[in-house]
């Protein structure tokens, strides 16, 4: 569609390439000297647990961010991409999670917005036929004048192809596409892949489902911990490979955590049975989930990301409704409890995205830090004597480095930020700790320090819901494992006799491998 | 329980020095508010030359001619009261995220239920007893006309801005249906006249000075201390605060935020009816339409000029108390419309906002 730029080259195989690509963010090396090559003709899926640098490095291609080295080569000539213009300009193209498509605007009117050459008057005709070329060639089945608030997300996701392809892109990229798919629409993806393979179009698929990956991809590439683990293609592919790629021979944690035993004859601190609810946009995220988290102990939950995680927390803290169900704290029914009144039952969560979950940007360090402790009566005086003496005990219980507890946060960064709602969550002496991602972002040593924390607060009889990504961090510290996939907790194993690969299975089919079972299946 | 292990390394990031810290000092923000004024006073300028004035005459007149007469000081201080008292209606639901403009309604409603506190009630009560609840009658008519905002926003979603925006119509012609109908004074001296009947000589508030300085003034500045108390040192304000510094935190935390939204729109509703009951109570001595002047409007303008801070709202108020009173005099030595200030008060409005934008966007850089 779009010009090649070089023709001597039109019957070289490759499009575009990285090489040497190398990404620092403050305390963690996102990309590490990554090498990849884009054939046209070819889907290559971009595999990797979240945070092994999937991401970054699209990012990176698409302009988004800046490497710090390495150079990016499409026809074979070095460019240099600074903004996504940048790569638009050389023909990439990139469709996110959550569509730039405006809701108000036919599909039509989003493709013009989109287009350079227009000028100042809309020549909808031009464009309807080019939609309508595009959506016969490929069978979109998209109404060129269709809102885009009509459209289900599939069909939101084909005009973001549209819009890609009419742009002039030549390698388009897909993050986590079939993350907002219903399984039709996600096949239907596929098919799309496929013709767009034919035309010559090369794609970039970014997933963690390896099913998926095995159904449409024709190379497949694995990051972990920003490096290129591995390049292969799908002749050499096999399910239990790639599980062992991605979740990589397991390098021992060297730390020796002090560890408490467990008393034999313990209660289960919080139950949920048979618990069912809805994530943000709607569909199913527990599915009847069982679980109980049993007093002192850390329960890890292994799973890939968007699979209930952030709901189970949300249940617990009464955040979110159960629609069927019930969950029980401490012996009692607390399916019905108010927020407030469970984290005064003692439920403290280190969340997910501190600043956005955890934190008020314009308050001060203290202020943050008397969130979720400021009491009930509300005409009574904020005690800031005790506030600030707490605040001034946690910060240096935990080693924080504030300049002043009055500093408005958004003055801070944001690790010192997340360190600030670890320490806050961590000082509430709750009974039952919900972590998310405690060591995300942050580095080894870092790591370390938290993990010995958590362990020193269960060993002190805290109970920890740890959910995590990290598998070695998960395995390292849990005293119980259990795996959850569509929003249902589908296996449980003991971290000492776990099988990675079993546990791969289970986070990415939900299902065992049939030849071996060390990993039990959940009552 | 003790949180910690007994040693606990230290937790701090290698490559990341220690957070780094810059507030704008007093002084900065003193100049840059200066230079607001004047450029908007220097656009004005032109407006005025177009006009066909002498920009110089003009602003001598406002300034000179209101700040040389103690009658002039005094309406400015008459005028501050129901600034600042809207003030507050918009600077409280702003602490928790929310944009008000429905004042000038809230207004309307105080008025009205004051007003029918002072017709029934005004003959049998000596005015010691009246006061009170002519106050509590001002700011539950407010209040009720700022909750259902509330109400609106926090259970069904709607926008509040828009809410109160068209509430006030209903507020403004609420009385103006009153006092041609259910309320209107039907002596024969008021025949063809759309007002309420003189309110008996208990319903009124003390003056000081011989001035029209009433109680209203101490009223509003008994609001601003609330105010201050409020969101400084009660439990109620933090978390208010914190509602309107992030609501996902805010719920997260176990705060109610539908709780806090309502609650703020009727605190902010109670003061701006309390400022409407001062106007009919202490100024016109009987309910009429189009008591207002914008008073809700402007209310909006000097808080959003302190962006909240409440000694700077009665800097802001006085301000514009002093534009205002010398718009009207404008319009006798001037002969321009008393109303051609409120562009001054705009172009200020325009260039603090500008300037608080530039200043967000260099932070941010």
């Amino acid at each position: 569609m779009a010009a090649l730029a070089n023709p001597e080259r039109a019957d070289d195989p490759v499009l575009v390439e990285m090489e040497g690509i190398s990404k620092t963010f403050p305390g963690l090396k996102a990309n590490d000297n990554v090498s990849l090559s884009i054939k046209k003709g070819k889907v290559l899926a971009l595999l990797g647990e979240n945070g092994a640098g999937k991401s970054t490095l699209m990012k990176v291609l698409y302009g988004t961010y800046r490497a710090d080295g390495g150079t990016i080569k499409v026809d074979g000539v070095p460019v240099s991409i600074h903004s996504p213009a940048d790569a638009r300009a050389v023909g990439i193209g990139m469709v996110f999670q959550s569509f730039m498509l405006i809701p108000a605007f036919t599909v039509i009117e989003n493709i013009a917005l989109s287009l350079k050459s227009q000028g100042i008057l809309l020549r909808p005709q031009a464009i309807e036929r080019g939609i309508q070329e595009l959506s016969d060639q490929y069978q979109f089945g998209i109404d060129p004048h269709s809102y885009l608030w009509q459209l289900p997300m599939g069909a939101q996701q084909k005009v973001e192809i549209i819009k890609l392809v009419m742009g002039g892109a030549r390698l388009l990229i897909f993050d986590e596409p079939t993350s907002v798919l219903a399984p039709h629409e996600a096949e239907g993806l596929f098919k799309i892949f496929d013709g767009l393979r034919r035309s010559g179009y090369a794609i970039i698929f970014i997933s963690h489902k390896l099913n998926e990956v095995l159904a449409c991809a024709d190379d497949i590439t694995v990051l972990r911990h920003g490096k290129v683990v591995g390049s292969i293609t799908r002749a050499e592919a096999t399910e239990p490979l790639l599980v062992s790629m991605i979740i990589g021979s397991k390098a021992p944690d060297i730390t020796e955590y002090e560890r408490k035993p467990l008393a034999p004859d313990r209660q289960p601190l919080l139950e949920l049975r048979g618990v069912t609810t809805l994530n943000a946009r709607g569909r199913v995220a527990l599915d009847a989930i069982n679980l109980s988290i049993y007093r002192g102990e850390i329960l890890g939950v292994a799973g890939v990301s968007g699979n209930g995680q952030k709901e189970i927390g949300e249940v617990i803290q009464r955040i979110r409704d159960a629609r069927s169900g019930s969950i029980w704290f401490d012996g009692q029914d607390v399916t019905r409890w108010s927020i407030s009144r469970m984290r005064q039952a003692g439920v403290a969560c280190i969340p997910e995205d501190p600043l956005q979950q955890g934190a008020v940007r314009t308050m001060t360090v203290e202020e943050n830090l008397a969130l979720g402790h400021s009491g009930n009566r509300d005409w009574r005086p904020m005690d800031w004597q005790a506030a600030r003496a707490k605040a001034s005990y946690i910060t240096e219980q935990f080693h924080l480095k504030m300049p002043r507890l009055s500093v408005p946060i958004q003055a801070l960064s944001g690790g010192n930020v997340q360190r600030i709602v670890f320490a806050r969550e961590m000082a509430a002496n709750a009974r039952l700790l919900l972590a998310y991602y405690p060591t995300r972002g942050t580095d080894i040593n870092a790591a370390t320090i938290i993990r010995t924390i958590l362990l020193g607060y269960r060993n002190q009889g805290g109970t920890i819901l740890l959910i995590s990504e990290d598998l070695d961090e998960l395995l390292s510290i849990s005293d119980r494992l259990i795996v959850i996939y569509h929003g249902q907790n589908v296996g449980e194993s003991s971290p000492a006799s776990a099988d990675i690969q079993q546990i791969g299975h289970l986070m990415t089919d939900g299902k065992y491998d049939n030849h071996n079972q060390p990993v039990q299946a959940a009552v | 329980m003790d949180t910690a292990t007994p040693v606990t390394p230290e937790l701090h990031l290698p490559g990341e020095s220690a957070p780094r810290v810059q507030l704008p000092g007093w002084v900065k923000i003193s100049r840059s508010f200066v230079l607001s004024i004047v450029l908007a006073m220097l656009v004005f300028s032109a407006i005025l030359l177009l006009m066909g004035k002498n920009p110089v005459d003009v602003y001598v007149q406002i300034f000179n001619g209101t700040l040389s007469s103690p009658y002039g000081w005094s309406e400015v201080i008459v005028k501050m009261t129901p600034f600042i008292l809207c003030a507050l209606a918009v600077a409280i639901p702003a602490r928790v995220g929310l944009v008000s403009v429905g004042g000038e309604g809230q207004i309307y409603l105080g008025a009205i239920f004051s007003g029918f506190v002072a017709l029934k009630f005004g003959d049998a009560l000596p005015t010691a007893l009246l006061i009170p609840l002519l106050v509590v009658a001002g700011m539950l008519g407010g209040a009720l006309w700022g909750g259902l905002c509330g109400v609106l926003r926090a259970y069904a979603n709607l926008n509040e801005t828009i809410s109160s925006l068209l509430l006030t119509y209903i507020g403004s012609l609420l009385m103006d249906f009153l006092v041609a109908g259910p309320l209107k004074d039907r002596s024969t001296s008021a025949l063809g006249q759309s007002y309420s009947p003189l309110f008996p000589d208990n319903a009124t508030l003390p003056t000081y000075f011989d001035t029209r300085i009433s109680l209203g003034i101490i009223f509003a500045l008994l609001g601003v201390a609330f105010y201050f108390w409020l969101f400084r040192y009660t439990r109620w304000g933090y978390k208010m605060r914190v509602v309107g510094g992030n609501p996902e935190a805010a719920i997260r935390s176990g705060i109610r935020v539908g709780r806090y939204l309502v609650v703020a729109m009727m605190m902010g509703g109670a003061f701006a009816g309390l400022s409407g009951m001062v106007e009919v109570i202490a100024i016109q001595g009987r309910l009429r339409g189009g008591i207002s002047n914008g008073y809700g409007y402007i209310g909006f303008l000097v808080a959003w000029l302190a962006g909240q801070r409440p000694i700077l709202l009665i800097f802001m108020a006085a301000l514009l108390g002093l534009i205002a009173v010398g718009g009207d005099s404008l319009q006798i030595a001037s002969n321009l419309p008393s109303s051609s200030v409120n562009i001054l008060m705009a172009l200020i409005l325009f260039f603090v906002l500008r300037d608080q934008g530039l200043r967000a966007m260099k932070a941010k850089a």
